[in-house]
């Protein structure tokens, strides 16, 4: 018996009766031989291959190698507990989705929860269902029942934490817990915090490209959430890792050797990702006479409404969307307003106003110019396969019978069809070519690296959503350049939104990890980038404090951006250091 | 170490359930992917396969109810290697020159010279006991560790034969296409010293893998015992309030003794005062105890946090043979560019040349890393006297 302070180890022989009655008689050595063979296979590795693989569908998803790799080292390597710290860009959700469907495939994950930040929760719903096929239940879908209803959820961590759900949160035993953007975990005296270590679970899977966002207790604390006791004492991570003095990190072939029992950070230069060249082209044209008086009517009639009844504020939204998208959108929204009659007599003359201006509009200023910018990128490619996004289906329909007007094979894509329906709009276009019109319903799981130009006829207010457009043609699988062009009116809020914020911090060059680390950032400060766009317009009283709002909510971002950005640098230099670097000791 | 776990592959599978069910005495035939098999009545087996239907699969939920898969992690396939691994845990063999081809060691392999002739003469037989030995590492707070180690010693000895545990290994891969012969019986008192001696080197083979198993359940429990010390210095904090507040009220009560005019409210005064006297007094004891166990170093929460995290590890020999392998001398004829030289060293079947010689000119040992190379006559190193 070896006896230390704390833990004992005691060695047993257990020759047991091996020998016993073996004595002077005569064995098969045949026999003895796969006896021998048949110990090796009880003492070996499983089979770890990941064998749901060739149940993906190919079109949904694209594999990379390190994503495969990562995928088979969390669920083989580090018996279901990791930490999977990528650097941004490089497919974290892919890797957990991959583990998912290897682990629903191995029926080992009958409950599976998974928390997000807020705004990212229906994105990673959509991600699973359209590239792994499985299906989870949101905290924002209306067929939510709470957390003991369903056994695949996907909720915000903040709903989970919440007084209405917390108990039944934490009464279950989960088989799997995914945490995204799990450095917003990792302070052990949040609230967030204290859920996480209450929650029972067998498997966890937190996601992260930046472990460390302050000093290396960030990553003591999440460490200990995933592997309770692999760091020890907070007191003693502390002395052996940190020195103190010049408060910089030592021991650190230690601290890697820990780390990569728990941890898999893959580093873009390492992997074989090339993505080609992204052309971005802003254009902005004058409003005609009747288009502004259009855009005022519309502008005046949400601020009045708005700083009357703010519940009102999803239907002034699309209004105000809908005014610099087309008349007809528009229009359809101001009519069942008027017809949800709501007793208030000077709305509908404002209403009634702006019917008036609508008919006054003969052909909209975009609509004409979109012919020309799609004539023109029709010139530069192989079968002048153009994609035009517009948010609405009345601008769709619109759209497409101008195209078809003039002569182009037109293809409309929208939320209505089936997805046998799509498939083959996607085939049928990528075969005739011609002007494919899509709403925002065109999904991720969607691959048309077959077209490299596509139009934003109008544009969503919030990045991601321009980003996941972009990302249906700008993706791995794209050999050539793709060309993007943003089309607005001036003076308006698009061309707010364009001019002040997307191309002031350089958002249409960001990636979607980027993108979602700004504003996560951003929601982390209690804040929505829809509201906040909608806010700022509904409260400027001048053209000139329009300016500022917008100036001011450009600076917010920036500085999101650079904290964002700063941190990774820090999480880049200290893990690079740990790959790379000699020892400090 | 010499790890003895193989990778569970499908094709391994596949080739170690036609090899057993061959040794049950099984008729197989083979239809594709399907194999029927026929066992003889008194086949020594529970498994229950009279007439019945296996199929190759790469996993075990593609075949159909009517057929026993073979596949990684199939239930029949565990079921049949579980049987397989308990059988005959004892058996002998014998090797000869015959059985495996010369082992060249690293001081001539490595090298520049080449081997132009050799011959091995045996001149009598020696006997090992080879085993493969499982460790199973049970902690509380890490996953159970589990390896199978492959160790040899000398039957007369007891010294270790590190070569030979890794040959062992080669020679179950080798029987798959090669007859070994059996050796003589075997007698349980001659062994069980001998297996014990293994036991040993197994256990001082797992030593490095055990000491991290120790490593990281050292770290577990020290976080479990910095947690319990948290606890108590919170209870100190909240029995110092308790006991406080309790001092006030005993103060209270001795106002209200001092000044009560009533004689029933005098002797309820009394009485509160016994009861938070008492009550204050539980309260001190409690903080005594909790003094004494900082004061110690909370020795009953270190025997309880030692008990839950100690670490068994259980070594049992799964598989005993019996190796009778042939000693001798190898004469060996050694060639660089022109110059050659003949040399004769003593050589065993299965564990090569016995023992490194030495360079001729300086008497540095030879090996992988300064081997043999010819200088005039002379066999030397090319690290130490090579020219």
């Amino acid at each position: 018996m070896v006896s230390d302070d704390l833990v004992d180890v005691e060695f047993r022989h257990e020759e047991g009766d091996v020998l016993a009655g073996q004595s002077g008689g005569i064995y098969s050595l045949t026999d003895h031989l796969l006896t021998a063979r048949a110990n090796r296979l009880q003492a070996g590795q499983a089979d770890t291959e990941l064998r749901s693989l060739s149940h993906l569908d190919e079109e949904s998803v694209k594999l990379l190698e390190h994503q495969v790799t990562a995928a088979h080292r969390a669920l083989f390597e580090m018996d279901g507990k990791a930490l999977l710290a990528d650097e941004v860009g490089l497919g974290k959700t892919i890797e957990v989705g991959m583990i998912l469907k290897e682990m629903h495939y191995r029926d080992t994950s009958d409950s599976v929860l998974i928390l997000t930040p807020a705004q990212l929760a229906q994105q990673w719903q959509a991600e699973m269902l359209e590239k792994f096929g499985i299906e989870f239940v949101c905290n924002y879908d209306d067929e939510f029942e709470g957390f003991a209803a369903h056994d695949r959820i996907i909720a915000s961590i903040d709903t989970a934490k919440s007084d209405r759900h917390r108990k039944t949160v934490l009464a279950r035993d989960w088989d799997v817990l995914v945490l995204d953007e799990a450095h917003y975990v990792k302070n052990e005296d949040t609230d967030r915090y204290d859920l996480l270590d209450r929650l029972s679970y067998d498997y966890a899977f937190f996601l992260t490209a930046t472990p460390i966002q302050n000093d290396v207790t960030d990553l003591y604390n999440i460490i200990s959430l995933l592997r309770p006791g692999l760091f020890g004492t907070r007191e003693g991570f502390h002395n052996y890792f940190v020195n103190k003095s010049q408060e910089k990190l030592v021991n650190r072939n230690e601290l890697q050797k820990r780390l990569s029992e728990v941890m898999i950070r893959n580093r873009r230069e390492e992997t074989d990702i090339d993505f080609t060249k992204r052309n971005v082209t802003t254009r902005t044209f004058e409003q005609s006479t009747a288009e502004r008086d259009l855009y005022e009517a519309v502008t005046d009639y949400v601020r009045t409404a708005y700083g009357e009844d703010q519940g009102q504020k999803l239907v002034l939204m699309t209004l105000q969307k809908e005014v610099v998208s087309s008349p007809a959108a528009l229009e359809g929204t101001v009519r069942s307003q008027l017809d949800d009659d709501d007793g208030q007599p000077a709305h509908d003359t404002l209403l009634k106003q702006i019917l008036e201006c609508i008919e006054a509009i003969d052909t909209p200023t975009k609509q004409e110019r979109v012919q020309r910018i799609v004539r023109e990128a029709q010139e530069r490619v192989e079968k002048g396969r153009v994609i035009v996004f517009t948010q609405f289906r009345a601008t769709q329909q619109q759209l497409l019978e101008t195209f078809a007007d003039e002569g182009y094979a037109t293809h409309a894509f929208h939320g209505g069809h089936s997805s046998d329906e799509k498939e083959e709009i996607v085939e049928q276009f990528e075969e005739e070519g011609g002007v494919l019109v899509s709403t925002d319903a065109m999904n991720e799981g969607r691959n048309l690296q077959f077209c490299n130009v596509m139009v934003n006829f109008d544009l969503p207010w919030n990045p991601m959503k321009v980003e996941q457009r972009i990302g249906r043609i700008h993706r791995i699988g794209q050999d050539r350049e793709v060309y993007v062009f943003n089309i607005a009116l001036e003076d308006t809020i698009e061309e707010y939104v364009l001019d002040r914020l997307y191309h002031k911090i350089d958002l249409f060059n960001q990636s979607v990890g980027e993108l979602s680390e700004i504003l996560t950032r951003l929601e982390e400060t209690g804040r929505n980038f829809e509201d906040e766009v909608f806010e700022r317009l509904v409260d400027a009283d001048s053209e000139i404090e329009l300016e500022n709002n917008f100036d001011e909510m450009a600076v917010d971002l920036q500085e999101q951006r650079d904290l964002a950005d700063k941190v990774e640098d820090f999480n880049s230099g200290v893990f690079e250091g740990f790959d790379l670097g000699a020892s400090d000791d | 170490m010499t790890d003895a776990a193989v990778p569970v592959t499908e094709q391994a599978v596949e080739q170690f359930v036609e090899d057993y069910l061959v040794s049950l005495g099984a008729e197989i035939r083979k239809e594709g992917n399907r194999w029927s098999v026929l066992l003889p009545d008194d086949a020594e087996t529970t498994l229950e396969l009279d007439d019945a239907v296996l199929e190759v699969a790469p996993d075990p939920d593609e075949v159909g109810q009517d057929a026993f898969a073979i596949a990684p992690e199939s239930e029949f396939v565990e079921r049949l290697i579980d049987e397989a691994a308990e059988r005959t845990p004892v058996g002998s063999m014998m090797l000869t020159g015959d059985d495996l081809e010369v082992r060249l060691p690293p001081w001539i392999a490595e090298g520049p010279a080449e081997v132009s002739e050799h011959a091995f003469t045996p001149y009598y037989d020696r006997r090992a006991l080879c085993a493969l030995v499982h460790v199973g590492i049970e902690t509380v707070s890490e996953y159970q560790t589990e390896e199978l180690v492959s160790v040899a010693v000398d039957l007369n000895s007891n010294d270790e034969r590190p070569r030979l545990a890794e040959t062992y290994l080669e020679l179950f891969e080798a029987s798959l296409d090669r007859t070994l012969e059996e050796g003589g019986s075997l007698d349980e008192t001659d062994l069980s010293e001998s297996l014990e001696a293994a036991m040993s080197i197994a256990e001082r083979e797992v030593s490095s893998t055990v000491r991290e198993v120790r490593e990281r359940a050292t770290r577990a429990a020290e976080v479990d015992l910095d947690e319990y010390r948290q606890f108590v210095r919170q209870r100190r904090e909240e029995l110092d309030d308790d006991i406080r507040r309790l001092t006030r009220r005993i103060d209270d009560a001795n106002d209200t003794i001092d000044d009560a005019t009533d004689q029933q409210e005098r002797v309820d005064a009394l009485r509160k005062r016994k009861e938070l006297r008492a009550e204050r007094d539980d309260l001190r004891s409690e903080q005594e105890k909790l003094a004494a166990e900082i004061r110690d170093g909370f020795p009953e929460e270190r025997r309880e946090i030692r008990d839950r995290h100690s670490l068994t590890v259980r070594l049992q020999p799964v598989a005993v043979t019996t190796v009778t392998y042939e000693r001798g001398d190898l004469d060996v004829s050694l060639r660089v560019d022109d110059a050659s030289a003949s040399r004769s060293y003593p050589y065993a079947v299965g564990i090569g040349i016995m023992e490194n010689p030495a360079c001729e000119q300086c008497g540095r040992e030879l090996s992988g890393e300064n081997a043999a190379t010819i200088s005039g006559e002379s066999l030397v190193g090319t690290a130490c006297c090579e020219r």
